[in-house]
């Protein structure tokens, strides 16, 4: 379903991803973890469009996005999460998942100034449709408050509910339990194992391991910008390279 | 009744001069709104003003037809602008419509020296155009455009200027064509600053290209500035404080300059987000439903 070939993002002389190469494949839960500085990040937003790679293939559902506009990539089926929440803040949760909802919108101006019952019947249905995923988000009791006035993990799950309202085929969260409590995290976990059952493709950035043995199907690592372990979290958990990225060398006595 | 046609004898034109730079205000809160800094608007007004006044003058064509013309021929140079322009950001983007200020001041200097025509009379301006405007016409349009204002928050479309004016990335990212919608929002300020300049124009019965300087952009920045872009009201709140105060001031002569400085610097010193705040509505109001306009 995503396919990256030979991607690296160089910022002058650094390589934050360098020669990254890896496929995800529909209907799975892919966790991407990592030390910090790993080059997560600027892999998401290679992906979504928000950064351009200096080199390689980005492809998805057979489409080569990796020049594409951050718009035209979300309209192919791809939406994101942020690792420093960015939600509208003085808009309500609501309108913040109606916003997620433009492109299955029709109405344009001239429709909603003449109040037209069409326009009037897609607001209506949009409403409705943000508070199913209101609903499935158990963010029913804030639907009208401004989104800032929210928890950490309320909010977190909030971009969620957004990024969700944009239909995607493939959702990309980073550090999606970040501010949450041991709580919030299970029933997060238990959403992207119920989302990936309806086929949606999840790609996470993680650093909580529970979480990642929770719901990951498979796990890729980066380190310095580059894979350096693909495969299952059992896998990944034993292989010297990745202990070493995550405790440091042996002869380091770190 | 004396009363009221004494006051409208010596205040009646200063109301309309209210009317028409609300017109301005709006103008300039529709790219704000979206988070541009444009200074085109005095440009705009400009076309809009030559274009509506030459079409009465010269082609005798009635007022309303003309208005619309001169807003339309706006917001179109306003659609051939944006389309490089629009990809520059903060002061980048003031600086280059502040250049098309200058550039449509310069063409209608030379407008007639170039063609060989006597249409719009050079550095001198066009004068004696009919005087068309009405406070009726003018308040006709005000309610117009404000209820166009309200439906327009509410709208798909105000929800995705929003988005853009708080996080363009993260909008681009909800599948919203950002660099398009910044084009509609800069060409709907075009079109309003075009009527407000085919009203000006045949209210004050001339057109001259002094009327659009450098100062006047300023001017029409400043509107929203004091008033604010949280809410659109603001927008005419603050063209009204700015077109009554210099008049409210006339006996402090030429210091009232600097008073209506002191004023505008002090609303910015502690105001930062303009006289309106829609926070302020919802205290009163207490609604259920929460605007971000």
């Amino acid at each position: 379903m995503l396919e990256l070939k030979n991607v690296s993002r160089h910022f002058g002389g650094l390589a934050a991803v360098n020669d990254v190469s890896f496929l995800v494949e529909a209907g799975q839960v892919v966790g991407l973890i990592g030390p910090n500085g790993a080059g997560k990040t600027t892999l998401l937003n290679l992906i979504s469009g928000l950064d351009q790679a200096s080199k390689g293939e980005i492809q998805f559902n057979k489409n080569f996005v990796q020049k594409l506009p951050a718009h035209k990539i979300n309209q192919l089926g791809i939406a994101r999460t942020y690792q420093n929440i960015r939600l509208f803040a003085e808009m309500s949760v609501r309108e913040n998942i109606i916003v997620g909802m433009h492109t299955q919108g029709r109405a344009g101006l001239l429709s909603a100034a003449l109040m037209t019952p069409a326009y009037r019947n897609e607001e209506k249905w949009l409403r409705e449709q943000a508070d199913v995923l209101i609903k499935r988000l158990g963010l029913d009791a804030f639907a009208d408050s401004p989104a800032d006035a929210l928890s950490y993990g309320d909010q977190r799950r909030v971009e969620i509910a957004r990024a969700l309202a944009t239909h995607p085929k493939l959702i990309l969260l980073d550090e999606p339990t970040a501010g949450m409590n041991a709580a919030e995290t299970e029933r997060l976990g238990d959403l992207i194992l119920s989302l990936r059952d309806e086929g949606l493709t999840v790609l996470v950035i993680e650093h909580d391991m529970t979480f990642i043995s929770q719901v990951c199907d498979r796990v890729i690592v980066l380190n310095f910008g580059e894979v350096i372990a693909n495969g299952t979290t059992e896998d990944v958990k034993a292989n010297p390279l990745v202990i070493e990225a995550y405790l440091g060398a042996e002869e380091s006595h770190a | 009744m004396n009363i009221f046609t004494e006051f409208w004898v010596t205040y009646g034109s200063v109301v309309q001069f209210v009317l028409i730079n609300m017109l301005l205000g709006i103008s300039i809160y529709f790219t704000l709104y979206t988070g541009l800094l444009s200074l085109a608007n005095a440009g705009f007004m400009a076309i809009g003003a030559y274009v509506s006044a030459v079409l009465t003058v010269h082609a005798g064509m009635s007022f309303p037809i003309s208005l619309l013309v001169g807003a339309s021929s706006a917001a179109f140079i306003g659609w051939l602008l944006g389309l490089p322009v629009l990809r520059l950001r903060d002061v980048y983007l003031a600086i280059a419509t502040l250049g098309f200020g200058e550039i449509v001041r310069i063409v209608a200097v030379n407008f007639d020296k170039f063609t060989g025509l006597s249409l719009i009379g050079g550095a001198q301006g066009l004068a004696g155009i009919p005087k068309l405007t009405t406070p009726a016409s003018l308040l006709f349009t005000l309610v117009l455009l404000s209820f166009f204002l309200v439906q327009f928050h509410r709208s798909r479309v105000g929800r995705a200027l929003a988005a853009i004016r708080r996080d363009e990335s993260v909008a681009s990212t909800m599948g919203i064509d950002v660099a398009n919608y910044k084009l509609l929002a800069f060409v709907l300020g075009a079109f309003v600053a075009g009527l407000a300049g085919g009203f000006s124009a045949h209210l004050t019965r001339f057109v001259g290209p002094n009327d659009f300087t450098f100062s006047a952009a300023v001017n029409i920045l400043a509107f929203v500035v004091l008033g604010g872009t949280l809410h659109w009201t603001g927008a005419l709140i603050g063209a009204a404080i700015l077109t009554i105060l210099p008049e409210a001031l006339r006996f402090m002569g030429e210091y009232r300059g600097v008073v209506n400085g002191i004023i505008l610097v002090l609303v910015i010193l502690y105001l930062p987000h303009g006289l309106v705040n829609p926070k302020w509505f919802r205290r009163v109001f207490r609604k259920k439903e929460t605007r971000h306009a």
